[in-house]
C-alpha cells in the first residue's frame, strides 16, 4: 500500500491524486479483448520492437503521440504491452490533469494504470519496478497541426531526463504514426491559449482547432471525437541509458537532442512506409 | 474457453517426433505464428518455464508456461503462470506405418462478449498456425529421413 500522490497544484484543475495502488489487474484483463478488436479491426495497428524492452526491471517508455485527446496510440501501446507481458508486469501511463480529473473517465483510467503526469508519482513509480510511459510534449505534441504529423514535438521539455537521471531506468523510445488521420487538426491555438490564460487554469498551452466527427468544426476537443479508422504504426526503439550515455549530463541540451534526434529519425521512417491516402 | 486440437501422421518412429517437439530451440523451425519459446529454467523437462509469445491480429500475445506433464516420448503438457491463460499438449503415438502427432492449445479470455467474439477470431488464426506447424513438422521429420 503507498499513499496516493497530490497533484501539483500548477493551476487551478491540478489532476487527481496519483494513487498506484488503483492498478487493478483483473479490469485491465476483462477490457483486453475489447481493445484488440480496436486494434486490430478498426485500425488495423502494426507495433514493433517489444523484442528491445528489458524482460525486468523498470523502463521509461517515451513516446510521441498524436490524434487529439482521442490518442489511439496510447491504447495501442497500453494493449501491445499488457499482452506481451502480461497483465502481472506494471505499467504506468502519465496523463494531462484533464483526463484524471474526469468523474468516470478518471476512474477508469486509474484502474488501468493511468496517473497525472508529475515527477512525484513517476518516481514513486519507477521506484517499485514498474514500467512507466510518458509524452513529454504533452497537449503540444498530440495537438500538433496535421502538416506537423511526422513531428517529434517535446516542446523544450526534459523532465523525463531528469526522471531517468534521478532513478537510472533505461529511457526506452516508442514512435507512432497513424493517429493523426484519424481527424483533421487544422492549428494547435497556441496564441489563443494564452491569450485566453487556459495555462492558468488547467496547465493547457493548446487550444486545438480541428475538423473532426461528428462535430464539424471542434474547438478544443474537450468532448473527444470519434476517430477515423486510420491506420497505426507504432515502434519500439532500443533503451538509451542517458547515465551511460551522458554521465551527470543526462539531463542537458545534448541528451535531450540525441533522443528526439533518434526518434525523429524513427518516425520519418514509419512514414515513409506510409501509402499516399490518409487512412492507410 | 477456446480448445484447438489438430492431428497428423508422421513416417517416423515415436522417438524421433518426441526428439523434435520436445526442443524448443529447433520451433523456430516448423511452429508457425509462434515469435518466442524461449527456456527461462537451466533445463527443460518437467516444470520447466518457457517464455512464449505468439502473434495475433496486431500485437503479440502470451506470458510464462510451466511444463506439468513430461512423459516422454508420449506426452508433454503445459499451463499458464503469466499473461494470457492458456494449456497445450503434445500427444504422440504409435500408429500404423508412423507416429500420430496431436498439438492441443487451450485459451481463455475475459471480457465478457468481446472476449468470446476474440476468442472465435483469434482462435482461427491460432488454429490455422496449429494445422500449419504440424504439417511442417511433419514435412521436417520425413525429408530428414529420405
Amino acid at each position: 500500500m503507498t499513499v496516493p500522490i497530490e497533484a501539483e497544484r500548477k493551476a487551478r484543475i491540478a489532476g487527481a491524486a496519483a494513487d498506484l495502488d488503483r492498478r487493478d489487474e483483473e479490469f485491465i484483463r476483462y477490457q483486453l479483448p475489447g481493445m484488440w478488436l480496436f486494434s486490430t479491426i478498426y485500425f488495423r495497428a502494426e507495433v514493433m520492437g517489444f523484442d528491445r524492452v528489458p524482460e525486468e526491471g523498470p523502463v521509461l517508455f517515451v513516446g510521441n503521440h498524436s490524434g487529439g485527446n482521442m490518442t489511439p496510440d496510447s491504447m495501442v501501446f497500453m494493449l501491445a504491452f499488457n499482452t506481451y507481458f502480461g497483465v502481472e508486469r506494471p505499467v504506468y501511463a502519465l496523463a494531462h490533469a484533464l483526463v484524471t480529473s474526469w468523474p468516470v473517465i478518471g476512474r477508469l483510467a486509474a484502474k488501468w494504470g493511468i496517473i497525472t503526469a508529475g515527477p512525484q508519482a513517476a518516481r514513486a513509480a519507477l521506484d517499485r519496478g514498474a514500467c512507466v510511459l510518458v509524452y513529454p510534449g504533452g497537449d503540444v505534441d498530440a495537438h500538433r497541426p496535421w502538416t506537423a504529423r511526422h513531428e517529434i514535438r517535446f516542446d523544450g521539455r526534459k523532465g523525463f531526463l531528469r526522471l531517468a537521471k534521478e532513478t537510472g531506468a533505461p529511457i526506452v523510445p516508442v514512435v507512432s504514426v497513424g493517429g493523426h488521420d484519424t481527424y483533421l487538426p487544422l492549428t494547435d491555438g497556441q496564441r489563443l491559449a494564452k491569450l485566453l490564460r487556459l495555462d492558468k487554469l488547467a496547465r493547457l498551452k493548446v487550444l486545438p482547432i480541428s475538423l473532426a466527427l461528428p462535430w464539424g468544426l471542434n474547438v478544443g476537443d474537450f468532448g473527444g471525437h470519434l476517430p477515423l479508422p486510420a491506420k497505426i504504426r507504432m515502434e519500439v526503439l532500443d533503451p538509451i541509458d542517458v547515465m551511460d550515455r551522458f554521465g551527470e549530463e543526462a539531463d542537458s541540451d545534448a541528451a535531450y537532442d540525441y533522443i528526439t534526434a533518434r526518434m525523429q529519425e524513427a518516425l520519418t521512417a514509419l512514414a515513409a512506409e506510409r501509402l499516399a491516402p490518409p487512412l492507410l | 474457453m477456446r480448445t484447438l486440437r489438430q492431428q497428423v501422421v508422421i513416417e517416423r518412429d515415436v522417438e524421433d517426433v518426441f526428439a523434435l517437439v520436445s526442443d524448443p530451440d529447433r520451433y523456430p523451425e516448423f511452429f508457425k505464428g509462434l515469435t518466442r519459446w524461449r527456456l527461462l529454467s537451466e533445463r527443460p523437462g518437467l516444470d520447466a518455464r518457457y517464455r512464449v509469445l505468439m502473434k495475433v491480429g496486431s500485437i503479440e500475445a502470451g506470458g510464462t508456461v510451466k511444463v506439468d506433464e513430461w512423459i516422454p516420448p508420449e506426452r508433454i503438457g503445459w499451463t499458464w503462470e503469466k499473461g494470457l491463460h492458456q494449456w497445450g499438449r503434445w500427444v504422440l503415438s504409435k500408429e500404423s506405418g508412423g507416429t500420430s502427432l496431436v498439438l492441443e492449445a487451450s485459451f481463455h479470455l475475459s471480457g465478457g462478449p468481446a472476449g468470446l467474439l476474440v476468442e472465435r477470431l483469434a482462435g482461427r488464426t491460432v488454429a490455422r498456425n496449429l494445422r500449419a506447424s504440424l504439417l511442417a513438422a511433419r514435412r521436417l521429420l520425413e525429408d530428414e529421413a529420405a
